[in-house]
C-alpha cells in the first residue's frame, strides 16, 4: 500500500513538473530577436550524419540479427528499419532547409521568418496545442528552449527547439522528425550565427492594393 | 480494488494515453448556404407619408482582439466598425424608406429610429452581425443575428471587388427594416415623430416637456402636445435644426472614411478570403494523394500539403499587417483632428448637448 501511494505521488509530482516546465512563459527572459544566417561549419551536414546513422543501425541490426539467429529464434529483418534512417534525414533535411532566419520577438509572441519557408508563431499567452489546417501544433518554453511541436497526418512529427547561445553569438535549431512506428527520430542541429541585413538593391513595399512594388535603392523614383 | 490502486490504475491510463497530446476541438457547425436577397425599393404610394429618420451607431465588436500577434487584426476590428455601417446607411439611402440616414458615434437622441449592431464576426467568408432597432417609443423593430457567407461568385463579378460580397445580408436587413416600417400607418409615423421631437425636447427642459411623455414599462407614451404657437417649443424646434446640421457634418466624417478605405478594406477582404478558402480546401483534400500510405513519397506529400496552407497563414498575416499599416493613418487623423472619431467624437457630442442646454436656459430662464 505505501508504494502504491508513493507511485501515486512520483506519477502526480512528475506530471505536475511536466506541466510547469512546459506551460512556464519566458522566465528566462531568453531573446532571440535579429537576423541569423546559417553557420555552415558549426552545423550538422545532414549527408554524412545520414551515412553515420545508417552505418550505426545497420551494425545495431546485423548484431540483433545475429543474436536472433544464435538463439534459433527467426526475426523478420524488416523491424529493424535500416532504410527509414535515410528516407527522415532525407525529410528532416527537407524541413530543416532554411538559411536566415529573422526573428522578432515582443514581450507575447516571437514570429520567427525563414527563407523559402513558413514563419513559426507563438503566442506565449496561448501556448499549448492547436488545430491548425492539416494536423496539430503548438508552441512551449522548455527553460530555456523554445520549441515547436507539429503533429501531421501519416504519423508524423516535427520538432523545432530552439536555443541561444549566451552571448548571442549563435543560435541552435534542432530539427527533430519522428514517425510512428519508427524507433529512432532524426535530429538535425542546424547552427545560426547573427549578421546585419544590409540594404539589397531594390527597396519594396508591400500594399494591399498594388501588392509589392520595388524600386532601385536611393532612387527617388 | 481498493481506492489507492484505482487511482493508480487511473493516473496511468492517463499518463499512457497522452495527456499532453492535441485536444480536438468541437467540430464547427456547416456554414449555412448563401442566399440571394434583393433590396426592396421604395415605391411611390397616392399618400404623402411622413419620412422617419434613422440613424446608425457606430457598430460594436462583440470580442476584442487582445493577442499582440494578430493585434493587426485589431485594427482591421476597429474599422470594420465605422466602415460596415455606412454600408448599411449606403443600402438604406438606396432603399429610399427613410428621411436622413446617419452613421452616429453614439445613440443619436435627435432621430426617431436608432440601430445599433455588433460585429460578432468577420473573416472575409463569413460575416456575423447582431442588429437591434429602436424607436423613440422603446419599441424595438428589429432585434436579430444576420449572417452571410460568401462566394467565388462574390467576388468574381467585380474585378476590383468593390461591390460588397455581403451586400445581400445589408439587403436583408434594410427589407427587414422597410418591412415594418410598411406596417406604420401616417397616424402611427406621426405620433413618432410627435414622440422624438418632445424626447429631445425634454432632454433640454425636463421641466417644461416632461408632462407630455410618460414611461410605462420602457415604452414612452404621448400624453399631449404643446401648442404649435408655444415660444419654448418653437425655440426647442430651432435648436433641433442646428443639431441637424451638426449631425450631418458628424456623418460626413464617416462617409469620408468609407469612402478612403473602402478600396483597401475591399482587397484585404478578398485575399483574406481567398486565403481561408484556400486552405478550408486543403484540409477537405488528402494529403497523400497519389502516394502509397506509409511511404516516404506520401510524408513529403503530406509535410508540403502543410507547408502550403502556413504559408497562406503567413500571406494573410502579412497582408492584416499592411493593412494597419495603410488604415492607420487615415483613422488617427480623422481622430486626432477635430476630436472627430472615436472616443473623442464621442466626447465632442456630449459636449454639444451640454452646450444646446446651457443654450436653451440661457434664452428661456428655464
Amino acid at each position: 500500500m505505501v508504494i502504491v501511494r508513493l507511485l501515486v505521488r512520483a506519477i502526480l509530482v512528475a506530471l505536475i513538473s511536466v506541466q510547469v516546465t512546459a506551460e512556464a512563459p519566458n522566465r528566462h527572459n531568453v531573446d532571440f530577436s535579429g537576423s541569423w544566417e546559417l553557420d555552415y561549419q558549426l552545423s550538422d551536414h545532414s549527408s554524412e550524419k545520414i551515412r553515420y546513422l545508417y552505418v550505426q543501425a545497420k551494425a545495431q541490426a546485423e548484431r540483433a540479427a545475429e543474436r536472433a539467429q544464435n538463439s534459433g529464434r527467426y526475426v523478420d529483418p524488416r523491424i529493424f528499419n535500416v532504410q527509414s534512417v535515410i528516407g527522415l534525414g532525407r525529410l528532416a533535411e527537407k524541413i530543416a532547409q532554411a538559411t536566415v532566419l529573422t526573428i522578432s520577438q515582443e514581450d507575447d509572441h516571437i514570429v520567427i521568418k525563414r527563407n523559402d519557408d513558413f514563419a513559426l508563431v507563438c503566442d506565449f499567452g496561448e501556448m499549448g496545442w492547436k488545430e491548425s489546417a492539416i494536423g496539430t501544433e503548438g508552441c512551449a518554453w522548455y527553460e530555456d528552449q523554445l520549441a515547436f511541436q507539429i503533429a501531421l497526418p501519416e504519423g508524423l512529427s516535427v520538432f523545432h527547439q530552439f536555443s541561444i547561445a549566451a552571448d548571442r553569438s549563435r543560435v541552435n535549431v534542432a530539427t527533430t522528425v519522428k514517425v510512428s512506428g519508427l524507433a529512432h527520430p532524426f535530429t538535425l542541429n542546424r547552427v545560426y550565427m547573427p549578421f546585419e541585413p544590409g540594404e539589397g538593391l531594390f527597396e519594396c513595399t508591400y500594399t494591399i492594393a498594388n501588392q509589392t512594388s520595388c524600386t532601385l535603392s536611393g532612387s527617388n523614383e | 480494488m481498493s481506492k489507492g490502486r484505482c487511482l493508480t490504475v487511473l493516473v496511468l491510463v492517463c499518463f499512457l494515453a497522452g495527456c499532453g497530446t492535441p485536444r480536438a476541438k468541437p467540430e464547427k457547425p456547416p456554414l449555412p448556404e448563401p442566399v440571394d436577397v434583393a433590396l426592396a425599393i421604395f415605391q411611390d404610394t397616392d399618400e404623402a407619408l411622413p419620412r422617419l429618420n434613422l440613424s446608425i451607431t457606430v457598430f460594436d465588436v462583440e470580442s476584442e482582439i487582445e493577442s499582440s500577434v494578430y493585434s493587426s487584426k485589431a485594427q482591421v476590428s476597429s474599422v470594420e466598425r465605422r466602415f460596415l455601417p455606412s454600408m448599411l446607411k449606403e443600402t438604406l439611402d438606396r432603399a429610399g424608406y427613410w428621411g436622413a440616414v446617419r452613421v452616429m458615434p453614439q445613440t443619436d437622441l435627435n432621430s426617431e429610429i436608432n440601430v445599433t449592431g455588433t460585429i460578432l464576426f468577420s473573416d472575409g467568408v463569413e460575416l456575423r452581425l447582431h442588429v437591434r432597432a429602436v424607436d423613440a417609443t422603446g419599441w424595438v423593430w428589429l432585434d436579430r443575428i444576420y449572417y452571410d457567407v460568401t462566394s467565388d461568385l462574390d467576388y468574381s463579378t467585380d474585378p476590383n471587388y468593390r461591390i460588397d460580397p455581403f451586400q445581400d445580408m445589408y439587403n436583408l436587413v434594410s427589407n427587414d427594416l422597410s418591412e415594418s416600417l410598411d406596417s406604420f400607418t401616417k397616424l402611427d409615423r406621426e405620433r413618432l415623430l410627435n414622440i422624438a421631437t418632445l424626447k429631445y425636447a425634454r432632454e433640454l427642459s425636463p421641466e417644461t416637456f416632461g408632462r407630455y411623455l410618460s414611461e410605462d414599462a420602457g415604452v414612452t407614451n404621448l400624453n399631449g402636445l404643446p401648442s404649435k404657437n408655444d415660444p419654448l417649443f418653437e425655440r426647442v424646434q430651432r435648436i433641433r435644426e442646428s443639431e441637424y446640421l451638426f449631425a450631418d457634418s458628424v456623418d460626413q466624417h464617416y462617409e469620408s472614411l468609407h469612402k478612403q478605405i473602402g478600396p483597401t478594406y475591399a482587397w484585404w477582404r478578398y485575399y483574406s478570403y481567398e486565403l481561408i478558402e484556400g486552405n478550408r480546401r486543403l484540409t477537405q483534400i488528402d494529403a497523400t494523394r497519389g502516394a502509397t500510405r506509409g511511404s516516404w513519397y506520401s510524408m513529403e506529400r503530406v509535410y508540403k500539403t502543410y507547408k502550403e496552407s502556413k504559408m497562406n497563414e503567413d500571406a494573410l498575416r502579412e497582408l492584416t499587417n499592411s493593412f494597419d499599416r495603410e488604415t492607420e493613418p487615415t483613422v488617427a487623423d480623422l481622430a486626432g483632428s477635430v476630436v472627430r472619431l472615436t472616443g473623442t467624437l464621442d466626447r465632442q457630442y456630449e459636449e454639444w448637448r451640454r452646450l444646446l442646454r446651457e443654450l436653451y436656459r440661457d434664452e428661456t430662464g428655464y
